[in-house]
């Protein structure tokens, strides 16, 4: 025997008309190639890039790892792409002060270092804003202890001269992985593409980790191209140990190829340089943002993607996509899936220029609100509002006045309500009814 | 007291109890005889009253089949269904009916046979309780 | 808002056990929003209470009405019809309320469901924190916007006892010292010389309470 907890509702939902515009936080590798898929499709586009200028972390890079190309050339080729489109405005030193509204209806105040307040009303709002990254801490004295993207710089300069650090040849160089950010694969994957340029230049090369992480395309096949080209890979469990000798550094492990602990012998790297891969960090400026577009913070302070069940570039709200390093420190190649999976999303929501809610709804009955602010507080999906009160709050700036964002209740928008019910059950007034 | 069978009224959240429930027919498995199913979109529709109100009005335990932990569809569904099963157990307390008549259980989609064992156990367990006495027929 | 929490089961259960049919009535405004009250927790406190009785043998009918604000003389009376119909009313909403009812419906008894416990601010979803003892001639303006009366346990009015330390009370370890907090606020104001004022002692028998019930009058707005 079966009960229903739906109420069913005869008249169907309004549709949610969506205009072709999109708002990108963030202007690097990831915003920008989904602004250029989207703009191709006729979308307008707005990039609100913090700095001053586009890229964000890829200015670090200069070599893909699974393709010759150049980084910055294919940035350079890519942001001159963005420019010569009618379809992508991009506003730099720019800072999302508001996010108001729902799916259809947002709006966007997005204020940019000339003092000027822009309010957008974009039908989707597209996250990129990355991540940091931070010296590791044994690259503190700054000799002879670089950063993985210093290296790569140094790389990119002696293109196919012999290669120099501070005017003296480099011969020998060991990376030191897994120091920081034992969990991301981007160590493991700039240093063995970084070891395999090295020994094209005739260096000695050792890579010393704790787990090579292979789990990216084409990663297996590159570790093995470095092994047939003579790079040494050593296995470590107890941090190495790094000091200066009189030319050089030394890298000091214990040989895990003997099982035995207490037969294991010390191994001694002799380099003239060491590299170890930086520390990548949420980016502080998250939770902030994460504050004014109601979405969910993760651990460390990243931004968490709605259930893992489902696709991981959905946020907690509706219309609003994650995508690239904001969510987790990753290899470009994954960024750029990620920007990929985005457009298709956008597209695919935006296509028709409506929204029909299909999943059931809840619905607020505005006499038996008490506006206790339960449910607003509550919606997982920051689907509901009060937006009466909060258009006559004194503190914040008074958003447009119509009728249609003027309600003396909490309402939950069709439009952002994924219909689970929670609201429903938590109303200590029980004036919301879920509807089929 | 023998012909005693126990009325079970199982919410079910329609992202796991059901499927699994589903699973359960489909294998043919056994169910208790005296059950009542109450499909929910998520375990967090749930209403502390909805618990109570199935106890009242007939039920001898009350079960809820919700998805693990940090495996809500909805993010935070079973995390505030725990909280409102905990205070419908302070109720039942204060009332002075047994706690075994009302648990959460965990399942995913294709548990079908722990579906129908935990439906079977809590029968049997229930049958030892006795009638729930504060239900009004 | 008026803040308030349910009381004991038992001691419901005990004043209403001569009678078997009563009105239970909530109030659609402070106590819904501190989930004391509302609708629901009252829907809730009825099925418990009916499944106590029922147990015990002695089944308890109970009609349920939350009109939007208890406090109301028309909300009032609106319950007339069915007061007839019940031995006893048990309004959870806050006292204003049961006292409204008890000043409309005069041969009927009635019982308090919750303790009325303090004006106060939500601080987090389900806590609730005392800002305000309505005494009747507010400081605020000379305790940077904190309150000394509904927040010091000594309801000091110039500066702190000797019992704060690290910025808690003596009275209540968990509790910040009010002093502390105007002291902080009004440091990070610039507004420091404000505390050299002397707050002098509260007419307590003029403003507030201690002479009596008060009351409020506009003559302008009498009909």
């Amino acid at each position: 025997m079966y009960r229903t907890v739906y109420k069913s509702k005869t008249a169907a939902p309004a549709p949610i008309n969506l205009k072709p515009e999109v708002l990108i936080m963030g202007g690097g590798i990831v915003g920008m190639t989904v602004a250029r898929e989207l703009a191709r499709e006729g979308v307008q586009v707005v990039i609100a890039e913090k700095g001053e200028t586009l890229g964000g972390g890829a200015r670090d890079l200069h070599f893909f790892y699974d393709r010759p190309a150049d980084v910055q050339k294919w940035m350079g080729d890519l942001i001159s792409t963005l420019e010569g489109e009618g379809n992508i405005h991009v506003l730099k030193g720019a800072k999302l002060k508001r996010l108001d509204g729902q799916l259809g209806r947002f709006q966007a105040l997005v204020r940019t270092s000339d003092g000027m307040e822009r309010t957008l009303s974009p039908s989707a709002v597209v996250v990129a804003t990355g991540c940091i990254t931070r010296p590791a801490e044994a690259m503190s004295d700054g000799s002879r202890c670089i950063g993985s993207s210093e290296m790569e710089k140094l790389l990119a300069e002696s293109r196919d001269l012999p290669l120099t650090w501070k005017g003296q040849p480099v011969k020998t160089v060991t990376f030191i992985l897994d120091l920081t950010n034992d969990d991301i694969k981007i160590h493991t994957v700039n240093a063995i593409k970084q070891a395999v340029i090295l020994r094209e230049k005739g260096c000695q090369v050792a890579v010393v980790a704790r787990d090579l992480k292979v789990s990216a395309s084409g990663i297996e096949l590159l570790y093995r191209q470095a092994r047939e080209k003579g790079v040494l890979f050593f296995k470590y469990d107890e941090p190495p140990v790094v000091s200066h000798t009189g030319d050089g550094i030394s890298v000091e492990i214990s040989d895990m190829t003997v099982l035995r602990k207490e037969e294991r012998e010390t191994v001694s790297l002799l380099s003239d340089l060491v590299i170890i891969g930086e520390t990548f960090a949420a980016d502080p400026e998250t939770l902030e943002l994460c504050r004014v577009m109601k979405l969910r913070a993760g651990t460390g302070g990243v931004l968490m993607e709605d259930n893992p069940q489902f696709l991981r570039v959905m946020s907690n709200r509706r219309g609003i996509f994650l995508a690239g390093g904001c969510r987790f420190p990753q290899v470009i190649t994954e960024s750029l899936s990620e920007a990929h999976a985005v457009v298709q999303e956008v597209k695919a929501l935006l296509r028709g220029g409506v929204y029909t809610p299909v999943n059931p709804v809840a619905e607020v009955d505005p006499p038996k609100c008490a506006v206790c602010y339960t449910c607003v507080r509550l919606c997982p999906h920051a689907a509901i509002g009060v937006e009466r009160y909060g258009d006559r709050n004194i503190y914040s700036a008074p958003a447009e006045k119509n009728g249609d964002t003027l309600w003396g209740a909490a309402r939950v928008d069709p439009a952002a309500c994924f219909g689970c019910g929670i609201c429903v059950a938590e109303c200590p007034a029980r004036a919301i009814t879920l509807y089929q | 007291m023998s012909t005693f069978e126990p009325k079970i009224v199982a919410f079910c959240c329609e992202q796991s109890g059901l499927p699994a429930l589903e699973m359960a027919k489909t294998l043919k498995l056994k169910m208790p005889d005296n059950l009542e199913l109450v499909p929910v979109p998520c375990s967090g529709r749930i209403e502390t009253l909805y618990l109570l109100k199935a106890l009242e009005s007939g039920a001898d335990g009350v079960v809820v089949f919700a998805c693990y932990e940090e495996n809500c569809q909805y993010l935070q569904g079973n995390v505030r269904l725990k909280s409102r099963v905990g205070y419908a157990k302070q109720i039942m307390t204060k009332i002075g009916l047994e706690g075994e008549r009302l648990e959460i259980f965990h399942v995913a989609t294709n548990s079908g046979v722990k579906f129908s064992e935990f439906l079977m156990q809590k029968a049997d367990q229930l049958r030892l309780l006795g009638p729930n006495l504060g239900k009004i027929a | 808002m008026i803040k308030a929490e349910q009381k004991p089961f038992e001691e419901i259960l005990e004043y209403l056990a001569p009678y078997n049919k009563i009105l239970l009535s909530g109030c659609g405004a402070c106590v819904t929003v501190c989930h004391a009250g509302g609708e629901k927790e009252g829907a809730l406190l009825a099925s418990a209470l009916r499944m106590a009785r029922q147990k015990i043998g002695k089944p308890l009918e109970i009609l349920e009405s939350t009109p939007a604000r208890q406090c109301e003389p028309e909300f009032a009376q609106e319950l007339s019809d069915t007061i007839g119909r019940v031995q006893a009313i048990l309004s959870v909403s806050c006292g204003v309320g049961v006292q409204t009812l008890a000043r409309h419906f005069p041969a009927t008894q009635i019982f308090p469901g919750v303790n009325t416990t303090f004006l106060g601010e939500t601080v987090a979803h389900g806590v609730w924190e005392e800002r305000c003892q309505a005494c009747g001639d507010c400081i605020l303006e000379k305790t940077a916007g904190i309150c000394p009366i509904a927040r010091c346990a000594k309801q000091l009015l110039n500066g702190p006892c000797g019992g704060s330390s690290n910025g808690k009370c003596e009275i209540k370890r968990e509790t910040d010292c009010a002093w502390q907090l105007i002291y902080d606020r009004s440091k990070s104001l610039g507004q420091l010389h404000r505390l050299t004022e002397i707050i002098p002692a509260k007419q307590w028998g003029v403003q507030s309470r201690d002479s009596g019930p008060r009351r409020i009058v506009r003559e302008d707005l009498k009909v």
